[in-house]
């Protein structure tokens, strides 16, 4: 039998990858509940979280905020001509769903959280003493140890979490605007930034589109290989010609089909229900959304190897899911979060995917925003090979 | 016979899993063109040896030669996959996607392929065209099985229990689809524990039992060899008949009773003896046959246990 030629070879490889990706489109069309969840999900997500977090701002809610500033700073010719405590107050202040209280409370006599349960507080900041100085000194060397102000909250008051996103807004709007550094020298948390002109939904649709995606399409690609394998069908195409590496890029070329259609779908109701505006979307975000499915298919691939029953494996991918979409930053302040959960956080993929649509949205970070996509791309490489490397074809 | 003229040589073939010896160094030779039948009950290592043949199971030791490819040879199995058609014992295809969409999806991921209509029209699935593959019966799933496995037009066609869970008349209709097969010079690999089938269909049956070909030989020779002698079956409706019939024939031999029948294992030609007894003495008999021995009795007498005979019990229900 003769050899075949390398053009004979690819047009048989994009044949063969061209019929999966038909086969597996049609039979997903052909499901109108698959169908209908796949599309519903963000829908439900984006408004969920759109209305608990972003648009509460516009209807004439005012959180009292409590503040200590135990910094000090004199402001020189020799170093930098402003005090970013005072600052940060003031930009607070022009936050028109704060109300802005200043205490001269004396931690050394009654630490913030006995005082705030004493008087019924439920969140206050405290600007530590040096702040000012530490924020200075980091923008002279970024290796200077990083400086923090302190949140405190009743946990009980689910409000906290948007009165500290609100925070956190306002730090990495100084960050960018002001200083011209990066959010991490600044204070240790990474969370949605925002500048002026830009709402908060505006950083929160590409947000939530990742945070759908990581859940939806892990679930997905794992519930094709799992159910593929019990019903046979897998055993049935390793019979045949097609090679590994071929259905999984099917697979996930199909998957990146869906995820543009999921994206539409965000971007279009926050567009209708929350005003998202459409301009500040980068166009480098295509990028980071293939390369972000193929992260998390590649990922959906290395679950169902080792996780066999489909039960089991959705059991499986919803425990990596949910922590991954609540250390995303996109749903809940990483700010919020105890030191370990933000180191945590920085091991799931969609950390990294976030910071990556984040940093493309604020243009005094879009030097970051190289950086994360990188990351996104080798992450999605390297899962992709892992994944269809590790993809179970033969019985075993 | 040179090497050409079989399809598959395997060679001291081996699968462990662990402690368990599932194909215990088995070896065989199937002829090109010829419909070869892997008989044994469930467990006995078919589908083992059909899956490493097909080269999506891993062998342990030993070797096997496929339409002349190695398969101990990834490059070779690509060769092998292009050549062979499959039809698993647990088939599947897109449960959404119609008949012809998923002969359409198959025929992609191989290069030359039979045209569809004429695939469709050979399993004969003509009226079930635009069915969904989830709606279609048992029976029409199998024979869109089998259509799957042609696509490619293959040399060699693996069938691992292409009739099991159908009904008697869905059985049938595939067995003339496998007959037609063999009609146009394809060699099939059958696995089957089904003896009806396997006597039906095969020209050549290799008996397997716990891993072990016990021996190999057409439907025929291995009845001639292993099968024992004929049976008469004398059939009558009272038991004081049954009383009479076996004082007639008590000379004759070893008597049995089988669910009311008298069975008398005996050499052929003694059924006209046998008349002539019970007609002399004005016996009324009901029926009197003669059954030819099958290869659940090759089973039985090569293995000590018996086949699983869902045909027969169908066929006689």
């Amino acid at each position: 039998m003769s050899e075949e030629t390398f053009f004979v070879k690819v047009v048989a490889s994009l044949r063969r990858i061209w019929g999966t990706i038909a086969a597996t489109a049609l039979d997903w069309v052909k499901s109108p509940a698959a169908v209908f969840f796949t599309f519903i999900y963000p829908i439900v997500m984006i408004l969920l979280f759109g209305y608990i977090f972003g648009a509460s701002s516009g209807d004439g809610t005012m959180y009292n905020l409590y503040y200590l500033n135990e910094d000090v700073y004199i402001v020189d010719d020799t170093a930098y001509s402003y005090n970013p405590a005072s600052l940060l107050i003031e930009q607070l202040q022009d936050e028109s769903t704060i109300n802005l209280i200043e205490t001269n409370l004396n931690t050394t006599a009654i630490a913030p959280d006995v005082w705030m349960k004493s008087e019924d507080v439920p969140y206050m900041f405290v600007i530590p003493k040096g702040w000012s100085q530490g924020v200075n000194d980091s923008k002279i060397d970024p290796n200077n140890p990083r400086v923090n102000i302190d949140y405190y909250y009743d946990p009980g008051y689910t409000s906290a979490q948007e009165v500290a996103a609100i925070i956190d807004t306002v730090l990495v709007e100084m960050n960018a605007e002001e200083f011209g550094i990066p959010t991490s020298v600044m204070i240790d948390v990474q969370a949605t930034p925002e500048r002026q002109g830009l709402s908060y939904i505006d950083f929160y649709v590409p947000g939530m589109i990742m945070v759908t995606l990581s859940t939806s399409g892990m679930m997905g690609m794992v519930s094709i290989v799992t159910e593929g394998r019990n019903s046979g069908l897998i055993f049935k195409i390793s019979s045949s010609p097609i090679k590994k590496w071929e259905w999984a890029l099917g697979q996930e070329i199909w998957q990146v089909v869906i995820a543009f259609a999921i994206s539409f779908l965000t971007i279009l109701t926050g567009c209708l229900a929350f005003g998202f505006n459409l301009g500040t979307l980068h166009p480098l975000m295509i990028v980071v959304l293939i390369f972000g499915t193929m992260t998390f298919a590649g990922l959906a691939l290395i679950i169902a190897r080792f996780v066999k029953r489909p039960e089991a494996a959705m059991a499986a991918t919803m425990s990596f899911v949910f922590p991954q979409m609540f250390l995303s930053g996109t749903i809940m302040p990483l700010e919020i979060m105890p030191d370990f959960m933000r180191v945590i956080a920085q091991f799931f993929p969609l950390y990294y995917i976030s910071q990556a649509s984040s940093a493309l949205q604020l243009e005094a970070t879009f030097n970051d925003a190289w950086f994360y996509i990188g990351v996104v791309a080798a992450m999605g490489i390297v899962f992709f090979i892992v994944g269809t490397i590790l993809s179970v074809w033969r019985k075993e | 016979m040179s090497e050409d003229e079989y399809a598959i040589i395997i060679e001291n073939l081996v699968k462990k899993y662990d402690d368990l010896i599932a194909v215990n160094s088995i070896s065989l030779k199937i002829r090109k063109g010829e419909i070869f039948a892997f008989l044994g009950p469930n467990g006995a290592g078919k589908t083992t040896t059909v899956e490493i043949l097909e080269g999506i199971r891993k062998k342990t030791s030993g070797n096997a030669l496929v339409l002349g490819h190695d398969i101990s040879k990834k490059r070779e199995l690509e060769a092998i996959k292009k050549r062979i058609g499959t039809l698993p014992q647990e088939f599947s295809t897109y449960d959404n996607l119609s008949v012809i969409e998923n002969l359409r999806f198959w025929s992609r991921m191989y290069g030359n392929t039979i045209p569809i209509e004429e695939l469709i029209s050979l399993v004969k699935l003509e009226d079930k065209v635009k069915d969904r593959y989830k709606n279609l019966s048992g029976g029409l799933k199998r024979r869109l099985g089998i259509a799957i496995a042609l696509v490619n037009d293959p040399e060699l066609v693996f069938l691992d229990e292409p009739t099991t869970g159908l009904d008697p008349r869905a059985r049938r209709d595939s067995w003339a689809i496998i007959e037609g097969l063999k009609d146009q010079g394809k060699t099939i690999f059958l696995t089957t524990h089904y003896m009806e089938e396997a006597a039906v269909l095969a020209d050549t049956v290799a008996i397997i039992h716990k891993g072990e070909i016990m021996d190999v030989g057409s439907p025929t020779q291995l009845i001639d060899k292993y099968g024992g002698d004929n049976k008469i079956i004398v059939r009558c409706n009272s038991q004081e008949i049954r009383d009479n019939i076996h004082s007639a024939l008590f000379e004759m031999g070893p008597l049995e009773n089988e669910d009311g029948d008298i069975v008398i294992s005996g050499k052929k030609g003694k059924i006209s003896e046998v008349i002539d007894i019970l007609e002399k003495k004005n016996i009324p008999y009901t029926d009197i046959i003669t059954q030819r021995p099958t290869l659940e009795d090759v089973f039985l007498s090569l293995t000590g246990e018996a086949l699983i005979t869902e045909v027969q019990k169908e066929v006689a229900s």
